[in-house]
């Protein structure tokens, strides 16, 4: 096991930017989940430290070791694709032990490993099937275990889950999160589902734009969200962002004014974003932001109640615990709920 | 991660090959087509000239235009309408689609040895006709529109097969649901043919004009094998006749590039559609 | 009625395949002076192997069938090791495959003859010209049946995701090593299929044969020579011969051809 390293990595395709700037330092036995949309840079990020593209600049490293331009198969990189990319040619004992024959361990060797990681993954009736005769979950599993069975310096995951059905993903994630824990083993995790990324990661790093916009603990991620995207993107359904106009005296929110005590001031003026996650508000008339619910368009979703409201005039969504068929016609949320970002295209949060 | 050096070492046996036996006797033929065999004088227009004078040329090349628009015809009429048969659903359909490509699989050559035993005077279509109470026809007679459409009739017996298989994969393509949706709209079964059928098969068609024209100006063999140098010449077997029992490599050069020229104008549209083929 | 009409049809179709095949049989089995009788028969009178022991005892015949298979078989293990590589490289290069595409299909459509010519000429200053070991020939039909080998193999290899290869190589083999153990494997069929098609398509070319190996003929010219010669003997039984490999080929894609999935084979 090792730590990994990235120093300024950046990929180019011509104009267009793959990955710009990317500085990250993955601890030791480290699960980092690497969230953002379709686009962002996250799959350049693992081709890159995979081997499989080069980098336009920059440096990556496994513990001490410069590997960026090292050939994929001298990197001693695990990955597991999106799709598993399981040998169809080959039994699931054929598909574990190709990287054990490629690394020229012996047959008593690679048949200990086998064995173990068979066991350690449930394999052991299924050895001698090939891939296409296996179920999703399955597939998963033996994917897991080629990539996993050679020990790996670093384990690089693909949106594993994002091929089974919603039924298997809550059991293969808390599965993963234990094997990875036992295993002790240094790993970026890609994915696209913010809760993946908050359950399973040490950290998240959130990136948009090939460019890496927080990287944090989930629940920090969560509750100080580094900027606008970042508000927008962590959290189902996502924070409400709304344009206000900061000044002496207080915020404006449409047609909505708000006094704000000194210690929630930011440091700033004039045109500004606020934002409000939808579970801060609550059925207290008296809170110190006061939306009106429009009870015609509520959404009950067994756990949860999901309503439209407008604060001064916007539109928010609010989000309620448990079954509320009549929301009371006011709520409101407390001041202290409130962020500030910068109403430029950085969306900058504002201290 | 693929450098690009990499890239060129692995395609470089290939453009080699392509490059050496393709470009260069282009050129060199280029070269000799434009040389005076005799002086050598270049460039000049002397075996051009010289082919020009040679009736058997301009024979050559009337035929190289008309058999393969001739040809052609009767393997689109043939391959379409077995085409249209065979993907209907019944028993022996697999059968007899195999019975269809079969003449496609044999070489070249073993067909028009057998079907020139098959249209000689004292051949196997003579036979018949006797038999049945007509007379004898002199199939091959050098010159004669028969011949000429013997040719034809050989040539569309050994390819048909190509236009088949591209139409019958063409009209696999073709959901049910849209003959079925005719149907219910009141559409007869030349009205599905006519109005949905051949529209939606314009592709497939056009694929197989195009594959079965080029190939159709190569022509060679078949005139050659049935009929000798003389009796239905075209541009190939001119050019071969010109180095084969003249010696004359220039004007068989210059008559090789005309068919060149032909061949590779008319196959743009094929480049351009870009099917592999 | 409408039955009796896919009877007929059928009928009408199986007899103008078939019986031109019958009579190529026929005569390989009738004797010579049968042969040349007029009227001519339909069936042997006396069927008799007296044409292929003479065709078999012909030294033609050793050498022509020699050269054939030596040519076909050398071509294809050419054909094969210019094409794989190229066809690789073009299935996962998107950029390179247009230009190469354009290339092929441009060699594929040039007539025989306009190249057979000036390679004769170019191969009599090489001395390979009417090669006894065929290797003037040998590169004409590697020109030949690269593009068709290019084409099956192009397609072969897209069906292999280019993930398994990334995945390979993740797994410690080289780049050469993961289209060596996953691609090859998988893309097996298709390299039958090519090796097939090309050892056909030389196995069957006449154009080139004729114009480089004038008397050194591998098999086609040598029917060729034989039916203008008049020995319809040999000639039958050597046509008859030859149609044994090509009946190979359709009894191995007869499956596809039933289905009516054979594309991408047209020559």
């Amino acid at each position: 096991m090792a730590t990994a390293q990235f120093a300024r990595v950046s990929k180019h395709y011509g104009a267009v930017v793959g990955l710009d700037d990317f500085s990250l330092r993955v601890g030791d036995g480290e699960l980092v989940a690497i969230l953002g949309p379709s686009g962002c840079g996250k799959s350049t990020l693992l081709r890159l430290t995979a081997g499989l593209e080069a980098p336009s600049g920059g440096e990556i490293r496994i513990g001490e070791r410069r590997i960026d331009a090292l050939p994929a198969h001298r990197r001693d990189v695990a990955m597991v694709f999106q799709s598993y990319a399981l040998y169809p040619h080959l039994s699931v004992r054929g598909n574990i032990e190709f990287p054990l024959r490629r690394q020229g361990l012996g047959a008593t060797e690679r048949g200990a490993r086998l064995t173990q990681i068979a066991a350690a993954l449930d394999l052991a009736p299924l050895l001698d099937r090939r891939p296409a005769a296996l179920s999703g979950g399955q597939r998963q599993r033996v994917a897991l275990a080629r990539a996993l069975v050679r020990q790996p310096k670093l384990f690089l995951l693909d949106e594993p889950l994002s091929n089974l059905d919603a039924r298997l993903r809550l059991g293969v994630r808390q599965y993963l999160r234990a094997l990875q824990r036992r295993l002790h083993v240094t790993t970026l995790y890609v994915t696209h589902d913010q809760t993946e990324a908050m359950t399973l990661g040490d950290r998240i790093v959130v990136m948009h734009g090939g460019r890496i916009q927080q990287v944090d603990t989930p629940d920090a991620v969560y509750q100080h969200p580094a900027n606008a995207f970042v508000a927008g993107f962590v959290g189902t359904p996502p924070m409400n962002l709304l344009p206000a106009e900061l000044d002496d005296d207080g915020l404006t929110i449409g047609s909505a004014r708000i006094s704000l005590p000194a210690a929630l001031r930011p440091a700033a003026h004039g045109r500004l974003q606020i934002g409000i996650r939808p579970e801060a508000f609550g059925a207290s008339e008296r809170g110190a932001l006061p939306v009106l619910t429009d009870p015609t368009t509520i959404e009950i979703l067994g756990s949860e109640t999901l309503a439209r409201a407008t604060l001064g005039g916007l539109p928010v969504t609010v989000r309620l615990p448990g079954i509320v068929r009549d929301p009371p016609p006011r709520l409101s949320a407390a001041l202290a709920a409130l962020h500030f970002f910068a109403a430029d295209a950085s969306g900058a949060r504002l201290a | 991660m693929m450098r690009r050096a990499a890239c060129w070492a692995l395609l470089a046996p290939l453009i080699a090959v392509q490059g050496l036996l393709l470009v260069y006797p282009v050129a060199y033929a280029v070269r000799l087509a434009f040389t005076d065999p005799l002086t050598g004088a270049a460039p000049t227009l002397r075996n051009y000239a010289q082919i020009a004078s040679d009736p058997l040329f301009w024979r050559a090349a009337r035929n190289n235009a008309l058999l393969p628009l001739a040809s052609v015809a009767v393997e689109l009429l043939v391959g379409l309408t077995l085409a249209l048969w065979l993907s209907r659903r019944f028993r022996g359909r697999g059968a007899l689609r195999l019975l269809v490509v079969l003449p496609f699989a044999l070489p070249e050559i073993v067909v028009l040895t057998m079907m020139r035993y098959v249209f000689l005077p004292r051949g196997y279509a003579n036979a018949a006709l006797l038999a049945v109470g007509l007379p004898a026809v002199d199939w091959l007679v050098p010159g004669s529109p028969l011949a000429w459409l013997t040719v034809v009739l050989v040539d569309a017996w050994h390819v048909t097969p190509v236009v088949f298989l591209v139409l019958l994969a063409g009209l696999a393509g073709i959901p049910d649901e849209v003959g079925e949706a005719a149907r219910l709209d009141g559409a007869g079964a030349a009205a599905r043919l006519w109005y949905v059928t051949l529209p939606l098969l314009r592709p497939a068609l056009l694929a197989a004009l195009l594959l079965r024209g080029v190939d159709a100006l190569r022509l060679f063999a078949t005139p050659l094998v049935l009929t000798g140098v003389e009796g239905v010449p075209v541009l190939s077997s001119y050019a071969y006749h010109q180095w084969a029992d003249y010696g004359n490599d220039a004007a068989a050069a210059a008559a090789a590039s005309v068919l060149a020229v032909g061949s590779v104008a008319l196959s743009l549209p094929l480049l351009r559609q870009r099917e592999g083929w | 009625m409408r039955r009796g009409l896919g009877a007929t049809a059928a009928l009408l179709l199986a007899a103008a395949v078939l019986l031109p095949l019958w009579l190529v049989v026929k005569q390989a089995v009738t004797p010579e002076a049968e042969s040349v009788a007029w009227p001519p028969t339909w069936w042997p009178a006396a069927p008799t192997l007296a044409n292929f022991r003479l065709l078999l005892a012909s030294v033609e015949l050793a050498s022509g069938l020699r050269l054939s298979l030596l040519v076909g078989g050398l071509t294809v293990l050419s054909t094969l090791a210019v094409s794989f590589p190229a066809a690789w490289v073009a299935a996962r290069r998107p950029a390179v495959d247009r230009p190469l595409d354009a290339l092929l299909l441009l060699a594929r459509v040039f007539p025989a003859i306009a190249l057979a010519v000036p390679l004769a000429v170019l191969f009599v200053q090489l001395g390979l010209y009417n090669d006894p070991g065929g290797r003037g020939l040998w590169l004409a039909h590697t020109l030949l049946a690269t593009p068709f080998a290019f084409f099956i193999l192009r397609a072969g290899i897209r069906r292999v995701p280019s993930e398994l290869e990334d995945a390979a190589q993740l797994d410690g083999a080289s780049r050469a090593g993961a289209v060596w153990r996953v691609t090859v494997p998988l893309a097996a069929p298709s390299i039958a299929a090519a090796a097939l098609l090309v050892f056909l398509v030389s196995w069957d070319e006449f154009a080139y044969a004729l114009v480089l190996q004038v008397t050194n003929r591998p098999l086609p010219p040598l029917l060729y020579y034989f039916a203008a010669f008049s020995y319809p003997g040999a000639a039958s039984a050597l046509a008859a011969l030859m149609l044994l490999p090509a009946l190979l080929i359709v009894a191995l894609l007869a499956p596809a051809i039933r289905a009516g999935g054979l594309r991408g084979s047209g020559r």
